[in-house]
């Protein structure tokens, strides 16, 4: 196989089925996880210097936490930014206006300044040196918080960093705080009881315009520019949707790219670690970051080396390699303005040099990317939660409906939901990549599904009641398509300016807001 | 067999004998929903609203599903998209 394309060209489709056969029967049979105390390390990748180079400034900032991670990154090697003065940005922007956002649930102030003080007397070395950055609350902290916005966890606090966390820093990371999410990790983010939190910072005086979930406050806080970059899990859109709603670069990899050591479970077969960022730069270099194999998680391991995601991200105006990029029956046919934007989009990527392709799947593949075959996932969210269960349901509050649902298919039928989607992915490589590097996508469940690559990045925007609003699309790709995507969004954004726009400031100011509440039905229609 | 000596099908099932069958699977494994009010629009769940949830899941996702056919000579079960170390190294240049 070559060696010099990106790494989706280099692994074996076959072998990659006949691997996840293998695993399965292993599976089956019952794979115990390591339960190992300390997080694995990754081995750090020599940063091109050429890269920071290519990340200054080309406006002038309001605040340094106006900054995307590569424009501050190079700035902070410089001299001409230090990590206080960074932190210290973000921190002023969390006060004056999270009061309206509620992307936080827990502001690191003390710890975050006194990190950022410490890296501010040292060399930068890491890719992410001085960098605030914010969590999403079902990620393991150590001595802070972490209650993916349940009761259940109300009083918890970790002895130690969820794996993607500890690797964040080792990188230089500042933890700049936890967000805001939909009630272990379901829907957007609400408390427990329904009561809506977090807002989309494009329409910050409307709570009703959904802000994207599960990752609602990770997605607000990078948007409303109060963190440089967050993570975030995605088991049924919860990376991609907010990042979509709120004009980000929302990148969700591969199943087993990065570790789910000390992630709240709510899937163990389709929960996902990524990052929601401002540009496809930004998004390389937090899955640098984060990628590789953790020996405390099986998922991880035995996969292909870790590439290098930022020279994906520099491309420039022209695609790093050729690409064909695969079109499904009816997408540019959108109404209105979106069917503008697809269609805009697609002649800006022939100008950057990619093929345009049909694809169009067969009847079977649609039949197994259904909500059918999407439910199969249940059992998975309610056994690891079964002891709470027992305890004391109502403590799931709005979101007890999925939990109970999955106590009710039987272990023939979660079988059936695994052997179609080890038949799903067989059709998606024979059917769609057989025939294109990255697909459009009109929805995030098939490669939720089946633990494929997606990228979303901004394409334009559109006018609302609300106000102006962002519009994205999404992309697909083949197994480990990490570097494709990143490219793809790069030569977009070295094109277009979409993704550099910024929401205003709440207009109405931080006073008191009627959220509104959902109930467990309307929870239901949004669950993931 | 109905009263009518007719096959009963899923939708042939009374919302009082899917109720008895729920109630029994949560009481086989642990589960009380007697904590939760009867019917109480204000409350985040009751038990009125979950059993109508689970009435319509049991309906309409159980059926489906387990009729669904695959060729059993395919697709062996797959849990995880991944691997593990002893099966699966893939040669990689890098």
């Amino acid at each position: 196989m070559p060696t010099d394309g990106p790494q989706d060209t280099r692994v074996d489709r076959r072998a990659f089925l006949a691997r996840m056969g293998a695993l399965g029967a292993a599976a089956a049979l019952g794979v115990p996880l390591p339960a190992s105390a300390a997080p694995a390390r990754s081995r750090p990748r020599p940063i091109d210097p050429a890269f920071w180079t290519t990340g200054l400034p080309t406006g002038t900032p309001v605040s340094p936490a106006d900054l995307t991670v590569h424009e501050a990154g190079a700035l902070l090697r410089s001299g001409e930014l230090d990590p206080v003065e960074l932190v210290d940005a973000c921190l002023q922007r969390i006060e004056a206006w999270d009061a309206r956002y509620l992307a936080f649930n827990h502001v690191n102030t003390d710890e975050a300044r006194r990190r950022a003080a410490e890296l501010g007397r040292v060399e930068p070395e890491g890719l992410l040196h001085g960098i605030p950055l914010a969590i999403k609350d079902n990620f393991y902290t150590r001595g802070m918080p972490t209650t993916a916005n349940s009761w259940i966890f109300s009083d918890f606090v970790p002895d130690f960093d969820a794996t993607a966390v500890a690797r964040l820093q080792d990188a230089g990371g500042v933890v700049l705080g936890k967000t805001q999410m939909g009630p272990l990790a379901t829907t957007r983010a609400l408390t427990p009881d329904g009561q809506v939190t977090t807002v989309n910072a494009w329409t910050p005086d409307f709570p009703s315009v959904s802000p994207g979930g599960s990752s609602s406050g990770s997605a607000t806080a990078v948007a409303a520019r109060m963190a440089l970059s967050s993570i975030g899990t995605q088991t049924g859109g919860s990376i991609t949707v907010p990042a979509m709603a709120q004009g980000l670069t929302g990148l969700k990899p591969t199943m087993g790219r990065v570790s789910l050591r000390g992630v709240i479970p709510l899937t163990y077969s389709r929960d996902h670690v990524g990052p929601l960022a401002r540009d496809a730069a930004d998004a390389a270099i937090l899955l640098q970051a984060m990628a590789g194999p953790d020996a405390a998680d099986p998922r991880t391991q035995g996969l292909p080396g870790v590439p290098d995601y930022l020279a994906a991200a520099r491309a420039g105006e022209t695609l790093r390699w050729p690409t064909r990029l695969g079109v499904l029956p009816g997408w540019t046919d959108a109404e209105g303005v979106r069917g503008e934007q697809r269609r805009a989009f697609l002649s800006e990527m022939e100008a950057a040099g990619a093929e345009l392709v049909e694809i169009d799947p067969s009847e079977r593949w649609e039949e197994l990317s259904s909500g059918l075959f999407n439910a199969v996932r249940l059992p998975e969210r309610s056994e690891p939660f079964l002891e709470h269960l027992r305890n004391d349901v109502r403590l799931f509050g709005v979101t007890l409906n999925s939990w109970m649902q999955g106590l009710f298919l039987s272990g023939d039928e979660l079988l059936k939901g695994q052997r179609a989607r080890y038949a799903l992915l067989s059709l998606t490589l024979e059917e769609i990549f057989e025939g294109c590097d990255v697909v459009v996508q009109n929805g995030h469940v098939p490669f939720d599904m089946i633990g494929l690559p997606l990228i979303t990045f901004p394409v334009g925007f559109r006018e609302s009641e609300e106000g102006r609003r962002p519009e994205g699309i999404l992309l697909g790709a083949p197994p480990f398509g990490e570097e494709r995507l990143l490219s793809v969004a790069a030569a977009w954004q070295a094109r277009t300016g979409h993704h550099r726009q910024q929401p205003l400031p709440p207009a109405s100011g931080t006073g008191a807001l009627e959220r509104g509440r959902l109930d467990a039905e309307q929870v239901a229609e949004r669950t993931e | 067999m109905s009263p009518q000596g007719a096959p009963r099908g899923p939708d042939d099932l009374t919302d009082e004998e899917l109720d008895q069958y729920i109630r029994t699977r949560l009481t086989l494994i642990g589960i009380d929903l007697s904590v939760l009010p009867e019917e109480d629009p204000d409350a985040p769940a009751d038990r009125v609203r979950i059993h109508r949830s689970l009435r319509n899941f049991l309906r309409n996702t159980v059926p489906r599903l387990s009729a669904y056919e695959l060729d059993p000579q395919s697709y062996p079960p797959v849990l995880y998209p991944s691997a593990l170390p002893p099966v699966t190294e893939i040669d990689d240049a890098d």
